[in-house]
């Protein structure tokens, strides 16, 4: 545990005396006037949750997320923040671990009291609507307020009231239904408060035929705060948008708007990705049906706002629209920042979860809480970070790392050998699966094909001889280039491939056996089938029988031995053309041509006989 | 060859699991990842597949279609990689167990899809066997990598992947061979170099209701086809036509027929075509045990149905 569970009562005494009042201070700080006794508080997403890194080469994943304390009308409330905020806020996560806060920042102070080298960066972009219907009477028409537009530039100026120099950014685009996209990349954050009221004196003014690209001007303003992200992930980040109708796009518009309900579906599902604050205003009266004029979409608006509905709001007036920018700042401003890690020491670990948090704020009185916070990862591999820790971050972490377990750091040297261990491991395992598993099952692999052991058997009256001749002929062949004789373990000469007479060729062991006339053989091929050859028939035959016998005898730990039978039958009697080689077993029957070779297609042995010029010898 | 797939899944791991190192990605662009992660893993599995399935098919293999089959495999890799986003945005659990596994599924499925549309011209039924196929394996991945990935991230991650290629791999190249119904198996030839390429390998030639298969000696380097092959029985036989004769499977049964560019203008018959000894003139049934005679290379026909034979 990083922290000391137990708190002193000294400690909690004096929170609680300083929460009251915070309470009661922050109260006073409330646009809006709520009674803390009275309406329920509770903590709500400022900004999504984000893994980042610690910087120090460790893999350790950190969360950082961005809260605001608000009430049930989505309204900030301000509360004095505890002294050791560890004790009273915490994290929970679904699998029941409770997490205790790394740092805590609020606003630009830092509760753990560490240095910051930069103060906190707060980004908003407020998008207003000047559509022509913005020209219409603002509720209350006065000379200095006569329109929803005059209005709106009045109302934002709240705004900028407490605007710090160095911190806030803000950027004022106006968008109608042309260039709206253009206009919304193109914002540009002012640093200073009079580059600030410039772009809002600046806003242009609305024309009568100007319509409302609301859902594409959103879309677009993700992108430029996402973008911001991305550079500063620790800035806070806020989206306002102000309009007195709805998405509303005509012809002569831009082509590319988005509209309608896949619009709006598209727009919302990147405010859930993009998990950034969005508040949405609906100048006018909520009250009028859609589709009438001055109605506001506040259905629609309810579905942009993030993280919920509650940051839509709705203002009548120029009055009620400035405190709705006011409640914007405080949103802004009155931001907490929690960061916290987990038990897992490696980001490795989060892969395949989708994480849920809940930020909790514990109080004697009651419990403040956040909705459940997804952190979803990548479908298909562990998350990366998003950033690191920023230096109070990392100040926090070093006071704390005594009592942190030491994370293992895995060095891309180390992660990089992990990693070729595990492609060696799998590539060799497929490498046995490819090469040795066939040998291992299959000594006769050719045997073990399915088309040899499934198919029916040939038909065998095609191979009914009736009559015999003798095969055993010891023709050399002049024609044929002497043959290079070399002795064999078992002393039987060993031919090449092409040798005149009969051999038996073992395709496998690159052997090849001669035997001479009458000559029984007997060899065995190394690790492959024992084979006999009684070539000359020494009981002669009856009239039907073999003229040759080949004998596959079979190691021991092999198949039974079977035999083979060779038979010719002549020319005149033959239902089939020339000699044929029958397999008693009855697998394969292979017709021969004169002057033919026969190849066992068993792909056993190959049998090859080469009677040419020799007239058969009937028996 | 479900072992091609499992080695296209495991190259791609090995690369696609250094993009978290190298970049910093925000959370809204995980699906990027994703994206990245399957477009790599299909255009693998599809330039694997095609160079060993034509490998091992006795056929040349072509450049082309290698570069045709990775882009196939790379467009449905990424196809799947943004339906899994949008599954995953749509769909969503407290666990991610359930959209996760089925991510992982859909994924191989489509995969297995692109790369199956390969054999469509050989048999319509190729592409959903291997878009089953990639859906089995995508499912025992996602289980895998969803179920364990927290204990070994780069473990799971690889193996996952390798099963999902598997099951793809398996999907096109077996298939054929569980659900044939005949097969045509190489006895041998007059020519040397027929002989030579199929003789010791005891070629076979898997035969499925509904194929259609073309025999001839067109080498793959002389057919103007972009993906897939033109004659799926190569013969290298002088004595064979460049498209000799269509083997087909219908209503259980299979039919030889000659090729309409084998046969002379003037209805002669120019290339030797018999079975079972006779002249082929017109469509004809085969019976298990047929020999099929085809320019100088001697084919037998076997049935896996006997009754039918």
């Amino acid at each position: 545990m990083w922290f000391g569970r137990d708190t002193d009562a000294k400690l909690r005494r004096g929170i609680r005396t300083r929460f009251v009042v915070g309470v009661l201070t922050g109260g006073m700080a409330l646009l809006w006037r709520v009674s803390a006794q009275d309406v329920p508080y509770r903590l709500e997403l400022a900004d999504k949750i984000r893994m980042i890194e610690s910087g120090d080469g460790s893999a350790r994943p950190f969360f950082r997320v961005q809260f605001n304390v608000v009430n049930e009308q989505g309204l900030p409330v301000s509360i004095v923040p505890p002294k050791d905020p560890a004790a009273v806020f915490d994290v929970a996560e679904r699998d029941g671990r409770i997490h205790r806060p790394l740092s805590l920042h609020y606003s630009q102070e830092s509760l753990k009291q560490v240095p910051s080298d930069v103060p906190d960066q707060r980004y908003a972009l407020i998008l207003i609507d000047i559509s022509g219907s913005m020209l219409d009477s603002a509720g209350t028409a006065s000379e200095t307020v006569p329109n929803k537009y005059e209005a709106a530039k009045t109302a934002a100026g709240k705004f900028l009231g407490g605007f710090q120099p160095g911190q806030d950014h803000v950027a004022v685009v106006a968008f109608e239904s042309h260039q709206v996209r253009e206009r919304v990349t193109a914002a540009v954050f002012a640093a200073d408060i009079a580059s600030a009221e410039l772009q809002l004196a600046d806003l242009p003014v609305p024309q009568k035929h100007y319509n409302t690209g609301l859902y594409s001007a959103v879309d677009a303003a993700l992108d430029v705060l996402a973008d911001i992200k991305r550079q500063n992930p620790a800035a806070g980040a806020l989206l306002v948008v102000l309009t007195d109708g709805q998405n509303q796009v005509l012809k002569g518009d831009d082509p590319d708007l988005l509209t309608g309900g896949d619009g709006l579906e598209s727009v919302v599902a990147k405010t859930n990705a993009f998990g950034l604050q969005v508040m949405t205003i609906g100048f006018g009266d909520e009250s009028i049906p859609l589709g009438k004029k001055g109605a506001i979409d506040s259905e629609a608006l309810r579905r942009l706002s993030w993280p919920t509905a509650s940051q839509f709001h709705a203002a009548q007036d120029v009055q009620s629209l400035g405190k709705l920018f006011g409640v914007a700042r405080q949103l802004l401003v009155n931001r907490w920042q929690l960061t916290f890690t987990t038990h897992r020491e490696n980001r490795g670990q989060l892969a395949g979860l989708d994480l849920q948090f809940q930020i909790r704020l514990r109080l004697d009185d009651r419990n403040l809480t956040s909705s459940w916070v997804a952190f979803r990862t990548p479908q298909m591999s562990a998350p990366p970070f998003e950033g690191k820790l920023d230096a109070a971050e990392r100040q926090a972490l070093m006071q704390i790392s005594e009592n942190l377990p030491a994370p293992p750091t895995p060095l891309v040297a180390e992660m990089a050998v992990r990693r070729a261990l595990i492609f060696a491991s799998f590539g060799g395992l497929l490498a046995f699966l490819w090469f040795a598993v066939p040998l291992l099952l299959w000594p006769s692999p050719k045997k073990q094909l399915p088309s040899q052991t499934e198919l029916p058997k040939p038909q065998a009256s095609r191979t009914a001889p009736t009559e015999t001749f003798s095969a055993s002929a010891d023709r050399p062949n002049p024609n044929q280039p002497p043959v290079q004789h070399r002795p064999s373990e078992t002393g039987i000469q060993l031919e090449a491939q092409s040798s005149p007479d009969r051999t038996l060729f073992d395709p496998r062991g690159q052997q090849t056996l001669a035997p001479k006339r009458d000559e029984r053989i007997t060899a065995e091929l190394p690790n492959q089938t024992k084979i006999q050859v009684a070539p000359t028939l020494e009981q002669p035959p009856a009239a039907a029988g073999p003229d040759a016998t080949l004998i596959l005898d079979r190691l021991p730990n092999q198949n039974q031995p079977s035999q083979t039978q060779i038979q010719f039958v002549p020319p005149s009697q033959r239902n089939s053309p020339d000699r044929t080689l029958l397999d008693p077993r009855g697998e394969q029957t292979v017709v021969l041509k004169p002057d033919e070779t026969v190849i066992d297609p068993r792909g056993e042995e190959t049998l090859i006989i080469s009677p040419k010029d020799k007239p058969p010898t009937k028996t | 060859m479900g072992l091609v797939g499992a080695l296209a899944g495991l190259i791609c791991w090995s690369i696609a699991v250094w993009i978290p190192e190298v970049a910093s990605v925000p959370q809204e662009l995980f699906w990027l990842i994703d994206l990245i992660q399957l477009t790599l893993l299909g255009a693998l599995i599809g330039g694997l597949t095609v160079g060993f399935s034509d490998h091992w098919a006795g056929e040349k293999v072509l450049l082309r279609w290698l570069a045709t089959g990775t882009a196939m495999g790379l467009v449905f890799g990424g196809i799947a990689g943004l339906m899994a986003t949008l599954l995953s945005r749509y769909w969503v659990t407290t666990s991610g167990w359930g959209e996760r596994v089925a991510g992982w599924m859909l994924a191989g499925s489509l995969i297995g899809l692109g790369i199956g549309l390969r054999w469509s011209n050989v048999n319509r039924w190729r592409a959903l066997h291997a878009l089953f196929g990639g859906g089995v394996g995508g499912l025992l991945g996602g289980v895998l990598f969803a179920s364990m990935g927290n204990r070994a991230a780069d473990l799971f991650q690889a193996a996952g992947l390798m099963f999902t290629g598997m099951g793809i791999s398996c999907g096109v190249t077996a298939a054929p061979v569980l659900m044939r119904q005949g097969m045509i198996q190489f006895i041998h030839s007059n020519d040397p170099r027929t002989e030579k390429k199929y003789a010791q390998q005891l070629k076979t030639w898997e035969l499925q209701k509904g194929d259609r298969y073309v025999l001839g000696s067109l080498g793959a380097d002389k057919t103007g086809t972009l993906y897939s092959q033109e004659i799926q029985v190569f013969l290298p036989d002088e004595a064979v036509a460049p498209r000799h004769a269509i083997l087909t499977g219908r209503n259980g049964r299979f039919y030889i027929e000659r090729h309409p560019e084998s046969v002379d203008p003037h209805g002669f018959f120019n290339y030797v075509l018999q079975v079972g000894g006779q002249e082929l003139r017109d469509v004809q049934v085969l019976h298990s045990g047929d020999e099929i005679l085809i320019g100088g290379t001697r084919l037998r026909f076997q049935s896996t149905e006997a009754s039918r034979g």
